[in-house]
């Protein structure tokens, strides 16, 4: 249109001039010199992609950290309530100093239970003989990470 | 796409309005799963923290109930159709959330049916000395059983002796007390058995 339009006014040399501007500020297919029908760059499409993309990404990696704290304190309550259950259990034992690994539950969390005897005296200065502090100790993998917790009593067995 | 007519009229060709909505279906259907997907996970999770604590705040309970059980408590329980009752005789009311002041009585702590075919783990407190209430969880008392723990689907007791060092699945003599009690529950709907252990103060036992 601006060739039909203006052809008269101009000379060639402007109108070669024209379209060498129009080239550079249409580089693609679209110019609108251009008979050959336009469509979507190259850049354009990946731009629509990558947004895409990130959306997607975003999305899933929501999910998956969501799922991840769900385990995580499901982990957390579950070594809470077996911590509790081993000390229980570790009080009606006959204590000897040391560590002991535990077996509990489905040997993913592993379960350590420490027996250390405890120096403690009365206010009239004399020893108290028997007490025990148990430390059990809890190791675990979730979400990429190491975790451990820890419980402990102490324990006066005659 | 813009290509002119012979009439110079301007507009997209039937194939590519048909694959731009191909393009942008298969888009909002891929969005679309994504997000009920996220949707559904975050109902499921939802359900199992709830379960979660449910189970959390039952072993609480539990465990309180039995630290706090004074020496002259006597116990026992009582096996009927299939499940065990856990009684606790002159024993305070634990359970109570009613502003009536402390209390105490008999408490039995049993697993009972519910319209579904699971059980709900029920507690039932009567004032009133060991002497005075002989009738028990009587099913003439369903109104009076109050429900802790609904929607399990197993649950089994056991009780701990020092003595002799074993486990046993009933306590049938009032005058002792286990040092340990395990509890352990399937709730409907969890894929893994929950065990709460809980101890008796040793001083309690009188062991």
């Amino acid at each position: 249109m601006i060739e039909s339009g203006l052809s008269d006014l101009i000379t060639g040399d402007e109108q070669r001039g024209i379209q060498a501007a129009m080239a550079i500020a249409y580089p693609s297919n679209r110019c609108p010199t251009s008979r050959r029908s336009s469509g979507f760059v190259l850049w354009e499409i990946m731009l629509a992609l990558t947004i895409f993309s990130i959306v997607a990404v975003s999305l899933a990696s929501a999910l998956y950290q969501t799922v991840d704290a769900s385990i995580m304190l499901r982990d957390a309550s579950q070594v809470r309530i077996e911590l509790q259950n081993i000390l229980a259990e570790a009080t009606t034992q006959k204590l000897k100093v040391g560590k002991s690994d535990v077996q509990e539950g489905d040997g993913r969390i592993a379960y350590e239970r420490e027996v250390r005897s405890v120096v403690a005296k009365t206010a009239k200065g004399d020893p108290v003989l028997n007490l025990y502090k148990i430390v059990v100790r809890a190791y675990w993998r979730s979400a990429g990470q190491d975790r451990s917790e820890q419980a402990d009593v102490i324990v006066y067995q005659p | 796409m813009r290509q002119s007519s012979g009439r110079g009229r301007a507009g997209y060709l039937l194939l590519e309005v048909l694959l731009a909505l191909a393009v942008l279906s298969i888009v909002v259907v891929m969005i679309f799963q994504i997000i009920q997907t996220t949707v559904k996970v975050t109902t499921d999770i939802d359900f199992l923290q709830i379960q979660q604590r449910k189970v959390d705040g039952i072993c609480e309970l539990m465990r309180r109930n039995f630290d706090s059980m004074p020496a002259s408590c006597l116990f026992e329980t009582r096996g009927t159709a299939g499940s065990t009752q856990l009684v606790f005789r002159d024993a305070p009311f634990n359970f109570t959330w009613a502003k009536a002041g402390p209390s105490y009585g008999t408490v039995i702590i049993a697993a009972r049916p519910q319209a579904n075919g699971r059980i709900a783990l029920s507690v039932l407190q009567e004032p009133g000395d060991s002497s005075s209430s002989p009738t028990l969880g009587d099913d003439d008392k369903k109104a009076l059983w109050f429900p802790l723990l609904s929607n399990i689907e197993q649950i089994n007791w056991r009780f701990f002796s020092q003595q002799n060092g074993k486990w046993t699945s009933d306590w049938p003599n009032s005058q002792s007390k286990p040092n340990l009690v395990e509890l352990t529950l399937k709730l409907a709907g969890r894929s893994h058995t929950d065990r709460c252990i809980f101890r008796w103060p040793i001083a309690q036992t009188g062991t």
